[in-house]
């Protein structure tokens, strides 16, 4: 497997911010559903990325965010608590630990339903506390979970059509 | 102490996301559109610009409606503009009328057009960027309206750009009344569609029909009296026994907004000192 480097980060956090910003967060699918693609390039950091740098990283893609939506703290807290869950999820879905090390984790490096299980449930972090954050003024218990679990499973359709896209390139 | 940092090494990352965690809390709990500085929204300078270009991109898409939409208006602004004047006739031979109107129509005053570069609506609090700000003369607090109706506060003003809180916006409380009966209430969005919004706290024994014409009561010092907001839709949930709440359809349409008019009422500063004191 060929090693990712730093740059081709820097691009992929480049494009999915613009990406965000511009289209993804404006969609609201039935007023509900909205894909939170950015979550992407948090996801794939290799695996053996401390939490520490992960956590860096997710602090400053959603700070970025919530400056162009004026919404300070909302999209920061989220991810950054998506980060911290990162490894403890890796964890839960990793089959053959002994390669820990040196993978990314991608469909193909630990299979399609762990990565799907993964997926899910880093989006389902996010997208809780962002709505849960968001709802402190306005408190509508099914209208929330209804958001929730929409934007889960759209994000998750994003996050696996970002992985068939980028698996070609490489 | 060696056995301390050993501690905090092993336990980096929990310290680190609790840092973090307490910077995101801080800015969400200290944020208040009327007081923050610039720098974390979107009427910062490069966030501005960014959305400038976009929109000059996008800016093309829907021109056909806002077109019509504008004829619209402007042949009912025509036909009123021929109804009031016939009435105006009517009513010169009282001379006081003429005095009275002059006044009102100097109260307020359209400030400046300027041209939203980036709308919200999906969001929990929606703003508007616009791309007027300080070098233009516009001030926190000054009301923002399109062709439609009303569209929302200035809160934050940077050099070139500002930034509007929307009716979709929990913090937005606007007094509206009902055309028809005079009676008024408070509207806030409910968070839910960009379409409609809640008016709160209207008398029970408040008649109304669906359709019913709200507008502004004039009450508050950011909008003159009698600016469209929206139509009634239905009754709504009902808080407690002795308000009424309605589901009103708003007339401003944020998907395609269009070009919005500030207005600044020029005797603003004077009812707000009467107000706080």
């Amino acid at each position: 497997m060929k090693r990712v480097t730093v740059g081709y980060y820097i691009i992929l956090a480049f494009v999915l911010i613009i990406l965000q910003v511009t289209i993804l967060s404006n969609i609201a699918l039935w007023g509900v559903a909205t894909p939170f693609l950015f979550l992407y390039l948090i996801m794939k950091l290799p695996v053996s990325t401390s939490p520490n740098i992960v956590m860096t990283v997710a602090f400053a893609m959603g700070i970025t965010i919530d400056m162009f939506f004026s919404t300070p703290g909302v999209y920061a807290l989220s991810s950054v608590v998506s980060a911290f869950m990162r490894r403890p999820y890796i964890t839960l879905v990793l089959q053959h630990e002994d390669d820990y090390g040196t993978m990314y984790p991608s469909i193909r490096t630990l299979g399609t339903a762990p990565f799907t299980v993964y997926t899910l449930i880093t989006a389902l972090t996010f997208s809780s506390v962002v709505f849960i954050v968001q709802s402190f003024s306005l408190y509508s218990p099914l209208h929330l979970i209804l958001k929730i679990v929409t934007s889960t499973l759209f994000t998750y359709i994003m996050v696996m059509c970002a992985e068939y896209i980028l698996k070609e390139k490489r | 102490m060696r056995r301390l940092i050993d501690f905090i090494i092993a336990h980096s990352s929990i310290l680190v996301f609790v840092i973090y965690v307490t910077i995101s809390i801080i800015l969400l709990l200290r944020f208040n559109p009327y007081q923050e500085s610039v720098f974390f929204n979107s009427a910062n300078a490069v966030i501005g610009k960014y959305y400038s270009i976009i929109n000059n991109i996008t800016g093309y898409i829907g021109l056909r409606e806002i077109n019509s939409e504008l004829q619209q208006s402007n042949s009912e602004l025509l036909l009123q503009l021929s109804q009031l004047k016939a009435e105006f006739e009517q009513l010169n031979s009282e001379k006081n009328i003429e005095e009275f109107s002059k006044g009102a129509i100097q109260k307020n005053k359209i400030f400046a057009i300027a041209r939203p570069v980036n709308v919200t609506t999906t969001n929990a609090h929606n703003y508007i960027t616009i791309d007027k700000g300080m070098d233009d003369g516009v001030k926190e607090g000054m009301g923002v309206v399109n062709r439609n109706g009303v569209v929302g506060i200035i809160s934050t003003v940077s050099k070139n750009y500002s930034l509007v809180i929307s009716i979709l916006n929990p913090k937005l409380r606007l007094s509206c009344k009902l055309k028809n009966s005079g009676y008024f209430g408070s509207l806030i969005w409910d968070g839910k569609s960009a379409e409609y919004a809640i008016l709160e706290e209207l008398p029970r024994h408040v008649e109304f029909e669906k359709g019913d014409t709200i507008i502004t009561s004039g009450y508050s010092s950011v909008f003159p009296e009698g600016l469209m907001i929206g139509t009634v839709e239905e009754s709504s949930r009902q808080k407690n026994d002795n308000f009424n709440a309605l589901k009103v359809k708003l007339s401003t349409d944020y998907f395609k907004l269009g070009d919005v008019c500030i207005i600044d009422n020029i005797e603003r500063e004077e009812q707000e000192l009467l107000n706080v004191k």
